[in-house]
């Protein structure tokens, strides 16, 4: 694939034009990642209002409606739905691996075995996140499989 | 479709370890015993039976908790299955002590070898998905130096 860059006018804003014969998987993927990777989610601690760029999260959590994101240490509350994240980060490194968990496969040191078809994935953080029975499927689809 | 392909796996493994079984079973406690081909139909179908219990595990999300009680409710299943199929099939006497302990130990070691080669399967599968990972990850750090590269140049 050829790539080329360009400078662009004073005033005007930065832009993205792909030159393609047909929109492939791989291509989707980089729209996807473009898309989402570069916008950063506005999270809250201890109320204060942080930028959080997708690429430190390790996985989003839902718990009594409220949504939390985990970072390598750190945990915020952002503003929207987990059903909402999956679908903005469809096509990325985040993926459905629960009811209540969206996983960066990106952060993800290994997957393991557990009860009742179940898996885990261990974290490169040392945390253990269970994927459900449900959403094994998914993850190999994910990974090729 | 994926619930009865785990159903026909279950079954293949319960099945070979119930021949087995019976292979042990009777050489100790029925030796001189001449068995008809009605015997390969019995195994047939208690090996059905105790495969229909991968139904107890549901499709939603369990926490580890129910999970364990449902083994546990597999296990008192099958021990229901084939101490209940074994008493009509003849198999053994319920006032033979022996005979009985002989198939609940049998039992007990068949859901145990059976749990074993379910569980050797998931971590095949399991190492199969953390090469694939791995793969993933490579992948998606090539993209990323090749985009820094673009965006440096």
């Amino acid at each position: 694939m050829k790539i080329t860059i360009t400078d662009r006018g004073d005033g005007e804003e930065d832009e993205i034009i792909i030159r393609c014969r047909h929109v492939d998987k791989q291509l989707l993927k980089l729209v996807y990642a473009l898309k989402a990777g570069q916008e950063k989610l506005t999270a809250v601690r201890d109320g204060k209002f942080y930028q959080i760029v997708p690429g430190s999260i390790y996985y989003f959590e839902a718990v009594d409606n409220k949504v939390y994101v985990y970072l390598e240490t750190e945990v915020y509350e952002i503003k929207q739905k987990l059903y909402e994240l999956e679908k903005h980060f469809a096509g990325t490194d985040f993926l459905r691996v629960s009811k209540s968990v969206i996983l960066n496969l990106a952060k993800v040191k290994d997957l393991s075995p557990s009860f009742g078809g179940r898996f885990e994935a261990g974290m490169n953080n040392g945390e253990k996140i269970v994927i459900s029975r449900q959403y094994v499927a998914a993850l190999k689809e994910k990974l090729g499989l | 479709m994926k619930r009865i392909k785990s159903m026909l796996f279950t079954f293949v493994c319960v099945t070979t370890c119930v021949v087995f079984a019976t292979a042990c079973f009777t050489t100790v406690f029925w030796p001189q015993a001449v068995l008809g081909s009605e015997i390969l139909w019995q195994i047939l179908l208690v090996s059905f039976l105790c495969s229909t219990g991968i139904f107890i595990y549901p499709e939603r999300e369990q926490e580890k908790k129910e999970a364990l009680l449902r083994v546990f409710l597999h296990y008192l299943e099958v021990n229901a299955v084939v101490l209940g199929c074994g008493l009509w099939f003849e198999w053994f006497y319920i006032d033979n002590p022996p005979m009985v302990i002989g198939m609940v130990l049998m039992i007990a070691f068949i859901f145990a070898l059976v749990s074993y080669v379910v569980w050797k399967d998931a971590e095949r599968t399991a190492a199969l998905m953390n090469k694939k990972l791995k793969e993933y990850q490579q992948q998606e750090d090539a993209g990323q130096s090749e985009e820094n590269k673009s965006k440096n140049s």
